[in-house]
């Protein structure tokens, strides 16, 4: 190999021998130290190939043998240098090639996950952590430790208890064993939390999902919060691959329940109208009883017969019924009817008034509204927008922090029109 | 006084247990079935023709016959001949031709 290696370096020629004694001319190479091979003999004629170095000693060895020497053929690098000099394109191509072969080799282009366990690791989540040591499709293989790679593996997630990374040429393959005892995700369930209301979202905190909004978004009623996708999974953690983009959400590995605190700056604006003038009903003092007994459907007036004497009155009514033993109630009860005579009168409610009854009935409707952790952030603001036709019309206005999330159960495909941003 | 040199040599050869080819200056041979044959230790070509080649040797002629014979290798101290061998000889020094 070597000796190939250096005859192609110092260039090879085929020469033709002719005439003369061709014995003497090889006798006289082999005593010139000429090392000659591949030697062919013809009746008239000889070939034999030598190195282009020994071919200038051959002038006196062929004068003194008479005989004649040709070259036929030309070989090694000395004279295909001499060719590609002409042929720039073809060496800049070639060197082109190589540079590409060699970088081609330096990088790793495929990144394989071998799982050995239960099967519920997903291995995008593996190749997510790898990604963060560096390994990951395209990285150079000389920035990538493969004993660092399977080392953070093991710290990153708990549910290995083995790990290794081999390198093939262009390819690493990450080896892995799951621990036996993993309690995987519910894959069935799939729990989306959603706005219930609009607002403008405070702060989110993710426990569990993808939250879909930040800080400053303004979320409508319906609108997507936090998705139950958890697309890579590992240690019960999302794992993104850094710097890749996230895959379309139809290949989502794992389903759970989404958990989150969502909160919201809510703005209510509540209007309310009163009438300005108010009916009010005062007792004269004056009464009227009717005592009715009721038997076995039937009603008997027993005091205060004929019509009640007065044109507004009050009715009150009493019930006596006389008691039963054990399951049995006796058909029959006494009933006090007392008829009270008022007097009608209208009063002017004051503004103030109306303003304060539009408040307290606001903050009625807040007390239902509201959580436990939500309050109001801004005062509560109550502003008479007109005061024509007889009424008082007020509107209130208020702002609460409150938790706007809530659960939307159902699968991914049929609410990712839902997603918001 | 040559011979009696010679023979001396190689008593201590046998009696040392060197390698003949080493410490006596005589030819080495080898034979690969009968396509090549590795000759060391040759003091060049006396013929050389496609049936037949003629080596002188320290001691003596080798004749090799056969058919298409060529050169694979030629150097001066190594000779490696391929081609169909059919037989091979050796011949005294002088006179009696090969």
């Amino acid at each position: 190999m070597l000796r190939r290696l250096i005859r192609h370096l110092l260039g090879t020629l085929r020469i033709e021998v002719t005439g003369g004694a061709i014995e003497r001319f090889l006798n006289l190479c082999l005593e010139a130290d000429i090392q000659l091979w591949d030697v062919r003999r013809w009746p008239e004629r000889l070939q034999a190939t030598l190195l282009v170095p020994h071919f200038f000693r051959l002038r006196p060895i062929a004068r003194a043998s008479r005989c004649r020497v040709r070259i036929r053929e030309r070989r090694g690098l000395p004279f295909l240098s001499r060719r590609l000099r002409r042929r720039p394109f073809l060496l800049a191509g070639a060197a082109g090639a190589l540079a590409t072969l060699i970088w081609a080799g330096s990088h790793f282009w495929v990144v394989d996950v071998r799982i050995k366990g239960p099967g519920h690791l997903d291995p995008r989540a593996i190749l997510a952590v790898a990604a963060e040591a560096g390994l990951r499709r395209g990285a150079w293989k000389t920035q990538v430790d493969p004993d660092e790679v399977a080392r953070h593996l093991r710290q990153k997630i708990d549910e290995l208890s083995w790990a290794v990374v081999r390198v093939r040429g262009t390819r690493a393959v990450i080896e892995v064993v799951e621990k036996g005892a993993v309690n995987p995700p519910d894959q069935a369930v799939c729990v989306h939390l959603v706005a219930r209301k609009a607002g403008v979202v405070e702060h989110v905190i993710p426990f569990q999902g993808e939250p879909l909004v930040k800080k400053g978004d303004v979320v409508q009623a319906g609108d997507m919060l936090v998705e139950c996708a958890l697309r890579y999974w590992a240690g019960g953690r999302p794992a993104v691959i850094p710097g890749m983009p996230l895959p379309p959400r139809e290949e989502v590995a794992r389903t759970l329940i989404a958990q989150a605190t969502v909160r919201a700056r809510v703005a209510y604006r509540q209007y309310y109208e009163f009438p300005v003038t108010e009916t009010v009903k005062e007792p004269t003092g004056r009464r009227y009883t009717q005592w009715v007994l009721n038997w076995n459907g039937r009603s008997i007036l027993l005091t205060g017969r004929g019509p009640v004497p007065y044109t507004d009155y009050e009715v009150s009514t009493r019930t006596f019924p006389p008691g039963g033993w054990r399951n049995w109630n006796p058909p029959v009860e006494l009933v006090i009817r007392e008829v009270a005579e008022v007097s009608t009168r209208t009063v002017t409610v004051p503004v103030e008034e109306l303003t304060e009854r539009a408040r307290t009935a606001m903050e009625r409707r807040l007390a239902w509204l509201l959580g436990p952790g939500d309050r109001i952030v801004t005062p509560l603001r109550a502003e008479v927008v007109q005061q024509e036709g007889g009424y008082v019309g007020i509107l209130v206005t208020v702002e609460t922090l409150e938790e706007v999330s809530a659960p939307l159960e159902g699968p991914m495909e049929q609410q990712a029109g839902d997603r918001v941003g | 006084m040559q011979q009696r040199r010679t023979g001396l040599r190689e008593r201590l050869v046998s009696l040392l247990e060197l390698p003949g080819d080493v410490v006596l200056d005589v030819p080495r041979a080898t034979l690969i079935g009968n396509a090549e044959l590795v000759l060391e230790n040759h003091r060049g070509l006396l013929e050389y023709r496609p049936e037949r080649v003629v080596l002188r040797l320290p001691e003596g002629r080798m004749a090799i016959d056969g058919e298409e014979l060529r050169i694979g290798y030629l150097s001066p101290d190594q000779l490696v001949l391929h081609g169909r061998i059919t037989g091979l000889r050796y011949a005294p020094p002088e006179g009696g031709g090969a």
